[in-house]
């Protein structure tokens, strides 16, 4: 058998595709040429050497793919930290808490329902959520959503003064600091006042 | 949480729901496989650590895409294979515009170098010289052979599985391992006659 017909079989012979058939068909030609003996040993030592030799990442490859993460996106890691530790005039600085009041006209003017977009730039919330006299400070219900580090909700909001604050995660209470108006909550901190009537 | 370790899907689940310091242990899991496949395509240690950060930073600003029917490492693989392929592609062209002159390079047929430092195989089955000679004869395949060899023995991936990642069809992903296989046995026999 020629060699060119026999390089098919050692392919076949690397690859685990052999007969029993074949396999003689080989070893017999095997038996008689040094080149395609040498060839089924350079497949074979290649093989091994793509499996066997490896390289490793080195150490801080993770620190540094987490880093390049968090420079794309600013409080990837610390944000599940920073809510626990960060007590709540640490916030406020943290937080540039912005009451965009896009006074969009209602469609209905007969209700003249206002729509309010409440906006907070605090990535390191996990979840934050609005409680205020529009909504019997029901902490739960009204959850902003987040969308690259803004937390936002838009809410319909009859014509009325109203306190309200950010609550984030669930405990801090966070008065948004850009609010036009504050008043005491009679707990040591401030309530945000939003006046609808004077927009 | 999870009895035991959590597969990629669990850990793929947290990070989408919120938990994004899980992709940490995400990329501990596949780092080295990932490094290591990427250094045997460039040859380069430090091109396969810049590419493979790549793969992961890519990984995870589009693992909102991942088919949760896919396997996580072969969505890696494919990640990896193309951001390699535009890599080098790239540094070639800036290789000949740099040399200032035209080297022929059909599509693919980007220069292998051979990996510069690794660990070796302890039992010295292959010598030094007969590895450099292998590294050296692997060089000169074509670069669409060479990823698919590298796929079928570096990761040992089935021809379905390198088709899914490289988006060649089966009959092709072999077609090229016999390829690379013939040209290899090509060179003996002209090493033979010289």
């Amino acid at each position: 058998m020629k060699c060119e017909n026999i390089i098919l079989l050692i392919h076949k012979k690397i690859e685990k595709k052999l007969t029993l058939n074949e396999e003689e068909l080989l070893n017999k030609h095997l038996d008689e040429c040094s080149v395609c003996q040498e060839r089924v040993a350079l497949l074979s030592k290649m093989e091994l050497l793509l499996k066997k030799e490896r390289a490793s990442a080195p150490s801080n490859f993770t620190q540094k793919v987490l880093d390049r993460i968090q420079d794309k996106e600013p409080f990837f890691l610390s944000e599940r930290i920073s809510h626990i530790f960060f007590p709540r005039w640490q916030l406020v600085p943290v937080a540039i808490a912005v009451l965009a009041i896009l006074v969009l006209p209602f469609i209905s003017k007969r209700q003249k329902v206002i729509m309010v977009r409440f906006e907070l730039q605090l990535p390191s919330a996990q979840v934050v959520s609005l409680a205020g006299d529009f909504n019997n400070w029901d902490t739960q219900t009204c959850k902003l959503k987040r969308q690259n580090g803004l937390w936002a909700v838009e809410l319909p909001i009859n014509p009325g003064r109203y306190q309200y604050v950010f609550v984030i995660d669930s405990k801090e209470w966070l008065p948004d600091p850009k609010a036009k108006n504050f008043i005491d909550n009679g707990f040591g901190s401030k309530n945000s006042v939003l006046d609808t009537t004077r927009l | 949480m999870f009895q035991n370790e959590p597969s990629d899907l669990e850990l793929i689940s947290l990070i989408l729901s919120g938990q994004k310091d899980v992709y940490a242990t995400l990329v501990n899991r596949h780092k080295d496989t990932i490094f290591n496949l990427v250094n045997r395509m460039t040859g380069n240690l430090q091109d396969a650590e810049d590419i493979s950060q790549d793969v992961f930073l890519q990984a995870y600003k589009k693992l909102k895409e991942f088919k949760l029917e896919y396997k996580f490492s072969n969505w890696l693989y494919t990640i990896a294979l193309n951001i390699t392929r535009n890599y080098l592609r790239k540094k070639n062209f800036l290789k000949i515009i740099h040399l200032d002159k035209l080297i022929e390079t059909e599509d693919d047929e980007i220069q292998l170098e051979i990996p510069a430092k690794e660990e070796t195989i302890e039992d010295t089955l292959i010598k030094k010289e007969e590895r450099e000679q292998i590294y050296q004869m692997l060089k000169k395949l074509p670069v669409k052979y060479k990823n698919v060899m590298f796929l079928r023995y570096v990761e040992n991936l089935s021809y379905k599985e390198i088709s899914q990642i490289t988006g060649l069809p089966i009959g092709t992903v072999e077609t090229y391992i016999f390829r690379g296989h013939k040209l290899l046995m090509e060179m003996v026999s002209e090493k033979q006659v010289k």
